[in-house]
């Protein structure tokens, strides 16, 4: 991974005009890049340390812990998403409201059984995504502006197919057969780790991961020496779509109904642990074990203004204020 | 309206092939008249002078909106918080309103809005992030301050003075007044060219001493404070704050933008494209009511025409 930091490093720089800052501040930048690099870790350890304080030792119950996961596996899950997506240097604005409607889909279709309800869900996320992928690639769409289209179209389709309602469940849908949880552990965390893994293995042991990477280092380069780029595109777009249909499941068992506005701040949810985990937003460089480390830190960071009693509406902005600052200070660093 | 737009957007074609820049050039136009003609074929109540009159002030609104996030992707950025800082301005204003008069709701929106917009402003110029994220932050900093606010509660402002700005013609008239301003900096002060010039090329105009800094800072800032004047309007025809409104505004502005011949790249457009592509807007979501047609379906079309302008205009321009 590292020699691949140091291009997008190099990249950064060499695009703006800090060739001057760069020789002067040479001998600190090894050891500012090794901090940059490495942050994600100490980071989540002093956060777990400072939410174990205030919380008087209850933020470490095993309870709060697998708490916490559960409540995170709707964002883990379109972040395993969005960090392929970012990867390739582009974006998806609309995974919440892809979530949103797949899960409206799933339940307006739950009479149908549980295996063709979620099997129709996903066919919607990855059609969705796949749409998204032919507007970048073939239409030439900027990613943030075709996905932006997206959020809005998939909302727009989300109160249609539901007239507005709630829709609840009529008999719980479980994860797996009549199971929801093996011991303590929650299946829909079993759901996103798994997940996760698969993400890791593909992006590490595939030629398409590979492919990943160099679409979004640099995607002229990439294409000259035999990538098919835009195949790469159109295949990560459909997995994020797909990854947004798989959180609606979740999304449902957890809480029984969907709405179509439901998915409003999912997008950022999904955005956030992939930039405070370090994966550039100019792609190529990052990967999933990181991703899973900003869920962490961010779940902990929500967690840690629960039980401060802050009010609950002020946790997005905070996560706005988080992204701009993690965003900022990686690039300062890169530059630096 | 101008002759600077029409000029950037004719350098970016290839060679001679006429037909094909009048039809980009004049694009809004085309597509306006093809709309009324299509609007009064389907129903007669379209073309009355009480429908057109609703149809302008229903634009009022996005209408002001969208002369910042023009203003903003002429220098090739693009503002996604402005829904949000609608909202923000909303609730601001209406907080001001209810504890100290009308004056202090006004003055206080537009101080929180504008500066908000001008830190978008400097953290696209100073920090050198994609405008896209800075804005999405904010977009995300400004909905959450919006909610905290009151806890998600709506403010009910029955009986407010502020009530006279939303009647009438007053919306129209401060779209009209907003309009006139930003048309006034594009073409009468420097600034305007220094705009265009960044858009074109920032590397260019830094190097020919355009301070494009301060620039940035302004262009955020004044879309931070129409959406600021955006949020009162709204605030005073609904005569309520809503921390939820406002939501999907931000692509019917860039919407708007494309459909009137403004370039994503930046450095290419004309004003009057980006007002007429407003009006175009609503006139397509005014047919679809009097059709009929289930409001919801709206979200969709707006995300269909924006892929489809963005398309058809990379197809019919060359990339510089």
């Amino acid at each position: 991974m590292s020699p691949r930091m140091e291009n997008a490093g190099v990249k950064l720089a060499s695009g703006n005009n800090a060739q001057s800052r760069r020789s002067s501040a040479a001998e600190s930048s090894h050891f500012v890049r090794f901090i940059g690099r490495h942050a994600l870790w100490p980071l989540l350890l002093a956060l777990v340390a400072v939410a174990e304080f205030v919380s008087h030792g209850a933020f470490l119950q095993p309870r709060n812990l697998i708490n916490i996961l559960a409540q995170n596996s709707v964002a883990g899950t379109l972040a395993v998403g969005q960090t392929l997506v970012i990867l390739t240097g582009g974006i998806d604005l609309s995974l919440g409201s892809v979530t949103a409607l797949s899960s409206l889909v799933l339940l307006l279709l739950q009479e149908g059984g549980a295996l063709e309800a979620r099997l129709a869900s996903l066919g919607v996320g990855l059609a969705c995504g796949l749409l998204n992928g032919f507007l970048v690639t073939v239409g030439r769409v900027p990613a943030f502006i075709a996905t932006l289209g997206m959020m809005q179209g998939a909302l727009g389709l989300a109160f249609v197919v539901s007239g507005g309602y709630p829709i609840y469940e009529n008999d719980h849908m479980a994860v797996f057969g009549e199971l929801d949880q093996i011991g303590p552990v929650p299946l829909i965390v079993v759901v996103w780790l798994a997940l996760a893994v698969a993400a890791w293995i593909f992006l590490s042991r595939t030629r398409f991961g590979a492919s990943i990477y160099a679409v979004g280092g640099n995607e002229r380069a990439a294409r000259v020496s035999g990538v098919r780029t835009s195949r790469t595109k159109l295949l990560v777009y459909t997995l994020a779509g797909g990854c947004a249909s798989i959180a609606g499941v979740i999304l449902v068992n957890r809480l029984g109904y969907t709405q179509p506005t439901i998915g409003g701040s999912f997008t950022l949810d999904s955005i956030a642990p992939v930039v405070v985990g370090g994966t550039s937003l100019f792609g190529g460089v990052g990967g999933i074990w990181r991703t899973v480390g900003g869920v962490l830190v961010v779940g902990t960071l929500n967690n840690l203004m629960v039980l401060l009693g802050v009010n609950i509406y002020i946790e997005q902005a905070v996560q706005g204020i988080v992204v701009l600052a993690v965003v900022y200070s990686f690039i300062r660093v890169q530059r630096s | 309206m101008t002759d600077r737009g029409a000029l950037l957007t004719r350098k970016t074609f290839e060679g001679g092939c006429d037909w094909r820049r009048i039809l980009v050039d004049y694009s809004p136009w085309f597509i306006l008249a093809l709309l009324v003609f299509v609007g009064s074929v389907i129903t007669p109540l379209f073309l009355t002078p009480g429908n057109l009159l609703n149809i302008l002030q229903q634009s009022a609104i996005v209408g002001v909106l969208t002369l910042g996030q023009f203003l903003v992707i002429l220098t090739s950025g693009i503002d996604l918080s402005v829904g949000s800082l609608l909202a923000l301005s909303a609730m601001v204003g209406a907080v001001g309103l209810t504890h100290a008069g009308i004056a202090v709701g006004i003055a206080l929106s537009a101080i929180v809005c504008g500066a908000l917009g001008a830190i978008s402003g400097l953290i696209v110029s100073r920090g050198g992030l994609p405008p896209f994220i800075v804005t999405f932050g904010m977009m995300a900093i400004a909905r959450g301050a919006a909610l905290t606010m009151t806890s998600g509660a709506p403010i009910n402002l029955n009986g407010s003075a502020l009530g006279v700005i939303g009647a009438g013609l007053w919306p129209e008239s401060i779209w009209v007044l907003a309009i006139l301003a930003i048309y006034f900096l594009l073409n009468r002060l420097g600034v305007g060219r220094h705009i265009y010039a960044i858009g074109g090329n920032i590397e260019a105009a830094r190097v020919s001493g355009i301070k494009t800094s301060p620039l940035l800072v302004l262009v955020y800032g004044i879309s931070g404070l129409c959406a600021s004047i955006a949020g009162l309007v709204f605030m005073a025809r609904s005569t309520v704050a809503l921390p939820t409104s406002g939501v999907g505004y931000e692509l019917q502005t860039i919407a708007a933008c494309v459909l009137g011949g403004t370039d994503l790249f930046g450095g290419v457009g004309r004003l009057s494209g980006a007002v007429i592509g407003v009006v175009i807007l609503t006139m397509l979501s005014n047919i679809l009511d009097l059709t009929g047609v289930n409001p919801f379906w709206d979200y969709l079309v707006v995300g269909v025409t924006l892929w489809a302008s963005v398309m058809l205009r990379s197809r019919l321009t060359v990339r510089r």
